[in-house]
């Protein structure tokens, strides 16, 4: 009896942790590198992953994660543009699912270079990736889906 | 029982007036739908103690390339601001200035134009140096009603060989427009969470009998703490801030209300926060008279 209460404790605290909101963390490594034109922003991104194609994908995630989510000091975005990462992550999760899961991101990247080799680490392989992210549409995209008020009340 | 029916009758004639009376015009019906009054923002120059304001930003083309660059900013983001120089040639028109001294002008101009956040923008033009020429743009947005920043700027245009300072002047505004925005939406987003600022001005006529010290009420209170404890109930998380007490005025330089009436979702106001508290001054048994002009209320006690 007591085995039978144990097991199920132990799958009723694993599935209260699989519904509840979770964090994924990223790596802050975005720093940034030029303007060119109003409402574009160029920032070199470090992605780590098994091969290069994880690698480059994670760079590009985490270069929209942190203008979404931390903001970039000393630029146009020091502010992020979504100022409750965890409570945006919850209340639209769909759409973060079709923007990080889906791929839709790269409809708001405008280039992508790698600037750096595949550099072999520890458990895995890194890269640094040059990215232009049209925020403005970028911006425009999470107002038209109610992810942000519109600039006002 | 005669008696009761026609109390009855005469019951559901009053309910039947009374949503006669404010029932929506089908013309204007929306089913429902209620959309967030925007605050409404305008850009001015900024001007000195004894400068003309009018003259200012007529003799000045670059001040004008500001005024013009920050409004194309706010449109950007899909947001229209209060024309500045149309307000002016309708306040000229209109003979609204009544002094001759620049603060009054500069007040007079926000207050006829209704704005609730006004953009203050100032432009710096130091001579040419040998390694060229820059601009520098001081943007700056503050609340009408209580003077609070809502956010300030700097933008270095840079130093080029050129004597185009418009150009430099744009360059400058373009280099901390996005950021300006940004962080005055973040300021807004405290207001949407936490309510916008009235000032509450509370006096008496000249005429009147009372002052702050007397005792009313069924409780017989002083009336400065009836207000008092009448506001800590009613303004918005119990946010409010008294500026000071006299026996003859009482204010309240920061009273916070919601955007939406938190039981029906519509648009609040400080018109109808004004009626509220003009209720419960004439509940007191005294003769309140109301005016609010934007977000100030002027409460006068007969």
């Amino acid at each position: 009896m007591k085995i039978i209460i144990s097991i199920f404790s132990i799958v009723l605290i694993l599935g209260m942790q699989s519904c509840s909101p979770k964090l994924q963390p990223y790596s802050g490594e975005v720093n940034f590198l030029y303007k060119e034109a109003q409402g574009t922003i160029a920032v070199k991104s470090t992605g780590y992953g098994k091969t290069l194609y994880d690698a480059v994908m994670d760079a590009q995630k985490n270069a929209f994660k942190v203008i979404l989510f931390k903001g970039i000091p000393g630029t146009e975005l020091n502010v992020p543009l979504i100022e409750n990462e965890s409570d945006a992550k919850s209340n639209h999760d769909s759409y973060f699912k079709k923007l990080f899961d889906q791929g839709f991101y790269k409809t708001f990247m405008m280039s992508s270079t790698e600037s750096s080799n595949l550099i072999q680490i520890k458990g895995g392989k890194k890269i640094t990736v040059d990215i232009k992210i049209n925020y403005n549409s970028l911006r425009k995209d999470l107002e038209q889906n109610q992810v942000i008020r519109k600039f006002g009340y | 029982m005669k008696i009761n029916k026609r109390i009855l009758l005469c019951l559901v004639l009053i309910n039947l007036w009374s949503f006669l009376s404010f029932s929506q015009n089908t013309a204007t019906n929306s089913g429902g739908q209620v959309q967030t009054v925007q605050p409404k923002i305008m850009v001015i120059p900024f001007t000195k103690e004894g400068e003309d304001l009018r003259t200012i930003l007529e003799s000045n083309d670059n001040l004008q390339i500001v005024i013009a660059k920050i409004k194309e900013s706010f449109d950007n983001r899909g947001f229209s601001t209060v024309d500045f120089i149309a307000k002016l040639k309708a306040a000229k028109a209109n003979n609204v200035f009544t002094s001759d001294n620049q603060t009054d002008i500069k007040t007079q101009i926000i207050q006829m134009s209704g704005a609730d956040v006004y953009v203050d923008a100032k432009i710096i033009t130091p001579p040419s140096g040998q390694s060229g020429r820059s601009v520098t743009v001081i943007v700056t947005a503050y609340e009408a009603s209580t003077g609070t920043s809502l956010s300030t700027k700097t933008g270095e245009s840079g130093k080029f060989f050129t004597d185009d300072i418009g150009k430099l002047a744009s360059k400058a505004v373009e280099s901390v427009a996005e950021d300006f925005l940004n962080v005055m939406q973040t300021k807004f987003t405290d207001i949407v969470n936490n309510g916008k600022s009235v000032i509450i001005d509370i006096s008496f006529d000249a005429n009147s009998q009372y002052n702050m010290s007397s005792e009313i009420g069924s409780d017989g209170l002083p009336l400065s703490d009836q207000l008092e404890m009448w506001m800590e109930k009613n303004a918005f998380k119990n946010n409010y801030h008294i500026q000071g007490t006299t026996d003859l005025k009482m204010i309240f330089d920061d009273v916070k209300i919601p955007l939406k009436d938190q039981a029906s979702g519509n648009n609040y106001n400080p018109n109808k926060f004004a009626l509220e508290l003009w209720k419960f001054i004439k509940g007191l048994g005294l003769q309140p008279g109301k005016d609010v002009k934007g977000n100030t209320i002027f409460i006068t006690i007969k």
